[in-house]
């Protein structure tokens, strides 16, 4: 299957033109993939110096491995797994939270809020400043997972393939971020309310 | 009435716009909590997708450009071309050299080595200096070309 980059090139030519000796057509790779990279590390890593390091350590893999790519998935999906795994590497040598464990208590307060949501008007500006701080306190694979799907519109078989979770398992997870993000912001609001 | 609708249901609902089973829709069109619950994540998708994206505090293509590593330039063929000519020369060169070389020697036998020296050395370094200055020219061209 023949994936086209933003650019209108297909991601085969882009590949071919890079192992040619054409640096520039790396740098519409980068372009085009910047998007998603910058949604994964920086949902994922909170050091802005390590964010640069992280950046320019996904790039030279992908350069470096770039002879490797069969073309079996999305060249941005390809890119969008090394900057998964050089995240997840990151954690563990840091010994961080790692997106693996799912440290967010599920709460219980699902049951107490469906009462009251029928008479929660949360205001799209109220919801967007909580809706910010509320995604941050998400694990970072919550995190990721949400803005993967609803932010840059991977499908769900893209999103496997970027984190090496069975798809069932990405869908669940997201199924349960999302439950748990809009009971954190019915918890907020109603708190800020009182 | 039914139980309510668990909420992967309600998510899915929001998310493809359609039920799996009638049950299911019959539920969601009289329950008003679920409806509330379907109306609150529709409108957490939508703050969620229009919500601004994270930027990097740096600009990633300076960043990683400089630090790729050099790749080996191909030879094209017009190089194959030079290097054949250059061959060529020092072989039409070398052969006359070659034959001719009793009759080279009895004409330099009579001269002065210091001779030989005076005359060499500017022949040499004006040939070097030419050639210098031909593949200067050459690689400017070949860079302009590119």
């Amino acid at each position: 299957m023949a994936f086209t980059s933003e650019n209108n090139y297909t991601d085969r030519q882009l590949v071919n033109r890079v192992l040619g000796g054409d640096a520039q057509a790396f740098v519409l790779i980068i372009k085009s993939t910047e998007g998603l990279i910058t949604q994964i590390i920086c949902r994922m890593i909170n050091s802005i110096e390590d964010r640069k390091d992280i950046t320019q350590d996904v790039y030279l893999k992908a350069y470096n491995s770039l002879k490797g790519f069969r073309y079996s998935a999305k060249l941005s999906t390809w890119i969008g797994q090394i900057a998964y795994n050089t995240c997840v590497n990151y954690l563990e040598k840091k010994k961080l939270v790692l997106p693996g464990e799912l440290p967010d208590n599920e709460t219980s307060a699902g049951n107490e809020l469906n009462e009251i949501e029928a008479e929660v008007i949360v205001t799209k500006k109220a919801l967007t400043t909580i809706l910010a701080a509320e995604i941050e306190k998400l694990s970072a694979l919550y995190k990721t997972l949400i803005v993967l799907y609803h932010q840059e519109e991977l499908s769900y078989a893209d999103i496997a393939q970027v984190t090496n979770l069975p798809e069932g398992t990405v869908k669940n997870y997201l199924f349960r971020a999302r439950k748990k993000l809009k009971e954190n912001i019915l918890a907020k609001y109603k708190k800020e309310e009182l | 009435m039914t139980d309510h609708l668990t909420d992967d249901e309600i998510q899915q609902f929001v998310l493809s716009k359609s039920f799996s089973n009638t049950a299911a829709q019959q539920h969601m069109a009289m329950c008003e909590s679920c409806k509330a619950s379907a109306a609150n994540y529709a409108q957490l998708f939508t703050v969620i997708e229009e919500a601004p994206k994270p930027l990097l505090e740096f600009d990633v293509v300076n960043m990683v450009m400089p630090a790729l590593p050099k790749q080996k330039q191909p030879v094209v063929p017009g190089d194959y071309f030079i290097y054949g000519l250059l061959i060529a020369a020092i072989g039409a060169l070398c052969i006359p050299v070659y034959l001719y070389k009793k009759d080279l020697a009895r004409l330099f036998e009579n001269m002065a080595s210091v001779m030989i020296a005076l005359i060499a050395m500017p022949v040499i370094a004006i040939l070097l200096l030419q050639f210098y200055h031909i593949y200067k020219v050459y690689k400017k061209q070949m860079a302009a070309i590119k």
